[in-house]
């Protein structure tokens, strides 16, 4: 107990003040047995689910994903059946809210690689994974836990609207960028700041700043310190991740455009 | 008293004690040809805090008297709070590391490189013996350079001893060549 006590405030420790210390691979050693890379392998897995559970759990315990009265997704419904009881519900929740940081994860950390692979700095993809791991599996999963709080919460009525007017305007941003003329289903905000921000929703959209800047900086020094990699490569790096949601919105558009184009044909 | 050691796989020795004061009676004496007893400055830390200070100051000030440009009081309100948040950690984090310097001390002798540090009442200690040296770097960013300071990094990613912000840095690598030489010659 004392043991797991001390390795949570060291975790935190490091996750505050000593980022590096997180993401970094111990030793630079690249000559590890197969078996050897197959342990640390299973050790980041279980590191990461356990942070995955940390993060989903609560979430679904307050209610969030699927509950008792909402229906079951369809891609659901062969697991849990019509009406399931209320394990499966909780793990259909369960589920259901981990999916999103998991291919958040997984995006990362193939566009994170593709970029170490295209600047030749790769030096494996056990490296890139564990920086992956720790950075989106503490900070980001830390970003989603306050976007789901400004979602939820009472009193921060400006700051979520202020959150949700942000992507909106990012979706439009992109839209005006392609030329496209697709209407999204959201109207464009008239106004990013609704109102003035509550304390509380203020507090919020702070640790979600700093969660963003620390994300970044996790990312970054973990392609510098794991594949010794140079200032352009790693800020390449954080480029490459940032521009992964504009593709997303990017082939989302096109794909509504083809859409579009095939119903009218 | 209880007393913790490690021996890793390159033959760097670590040590945990919950005494300041050492125990260093039951160790072998140094050749002492060259020993080099040096604490690490923390003159390189304090410049960062500075520009910590400075970079903030000037992020806040450009932020508050430009509340327009981006995006309105409310927005220029988080900014400010979040470089502040900003600042405030990274201030944290090199007040730690200033605390932690000023109570490190090197040993560099014919025989082992050691590095030890006192903190609350406990003494870390880690040593690499000198035919275990196996490779050494000598870093210099550009404010180290500009105070003449340097970080040595001996047996990087094998266990590796850092002898952070020394003075005459250039001395002391090339007294780690030299030891590292002449174990080499008596081997051979």
């Amino acid at each position: 107990m004392g043991v797991i006590v001390g390795d949570t405030v060291r975790g935190l420790y490091h996750a505050v003040f000593r980022p590096s210390r997180l993401v970094a691979v111990p030793g630079r050693r690249t000559d590890r047995s197969t078996a050897e890379v197959l342990r640390q392998s299973w050790q980041l897995l279980v590191v990461y689910l356990a942070n995955l559970v940390l993060y989903a759990g609560p979430l679904t315990l307050a209610g969030i994903g699927i509950s008792a009265g909402s229906s079951v997704p369809n891609w659901l419904v062969g697991v849990t059946g019509e009406e399931p009881g209320t394990a499966a519900l909780f793990f259909a929740g369960f589920l259901q809210n981990s999916l999103y940081l998991f291919g958040v994860t997984v995006a990362t950390l193939v566009g994170v690689h593709f970029a170490l692979l295209v600047t030749l700095q790769s030096d494996g993809f056990f490296r890139t994974a564990y920086s992956i791991v720790y950075s989106t599996s503490i900070y980001l999963a830390g970003i989603f836990t306050i976007v789901w709080y400004l979602t939820t919460a009472g009193g921060v009525a400006n700051a979520r609207q202020f959150v949700i007017n942000l992507q909106v305007e990012f979706i439009y941003a992109v839209i005006d960028l392609l030329g496209s003329d697709i209407a999204f289903q959201i109207a464009r905000p008239e106004t990013i700041v609704p109102g003035p921000f509550s304390v509380v929703g203020e507090a919020a959209l702070v640790a979600l700043a700093v969660l963003v800047v620390y994300y970044f900086y996790s990312l970054y020094l973990g392609t510098r310190l794991n594949h010794d990699a140079g200032r352009f490569e790693s800020y390449l790096v954080i480029v490459v991740v940032v521009a992964l949601p504009v593709l997303y919105v990017v082939g989302s558009i096109v794909a509504t455009t083809i859409q579009q184009g095939s119903m009218l044909a | 008293m209880t007393t913790q050691s490690s021996v890793d796989g390159n033959g760097a020795q670590e040590r945990d004690t919950d005494s300041p004061e050492r125990q260093d009676s039951s160790r072998p004496q140094a050749a002492a040809s060259l020993p080099i007893e040096t604490s690490p400055t923390i003159r390189p830390v304090l410049v960062w805090m500075v520009i910590t200070v400075a970079l903030a100051a000037a992020v806040i000030g450009y932020v508050s008297s430009n509340t327009d440009q981006v995006g309105g009081q409310e927005i220029a309100n988080i900014l400010v709070q979040v470089v502040v948040v900003i600042a405030l950690l990274v201030l944290v984090r090199l007040a730690i590391k200033v605390f932690v310097l000023t109570r490190t001390k090197y040993v560099v002798d014919a025989t082992r490189i050691r590095r030890q540090y006192s903190l609350l009442l406990r003494t870390w200690e880690r040593e690499i013996p000198s035919e275990m040296i196996r490779s050494r770097e000598l870093r210099q960013s550009r404010i180290q350079k500009l105070l003449g300071y340097g970080t040595i990094e001996i047996n990087r990613g094998l266990g590796d001893i850092r002898l952070e912000n020394v003075e005459n840095p250039h001395d002391i690598a090339d007294a780690l060549t030299v030891i590292t030489r002449s174990d080499s010659d008596s081997k051979l």
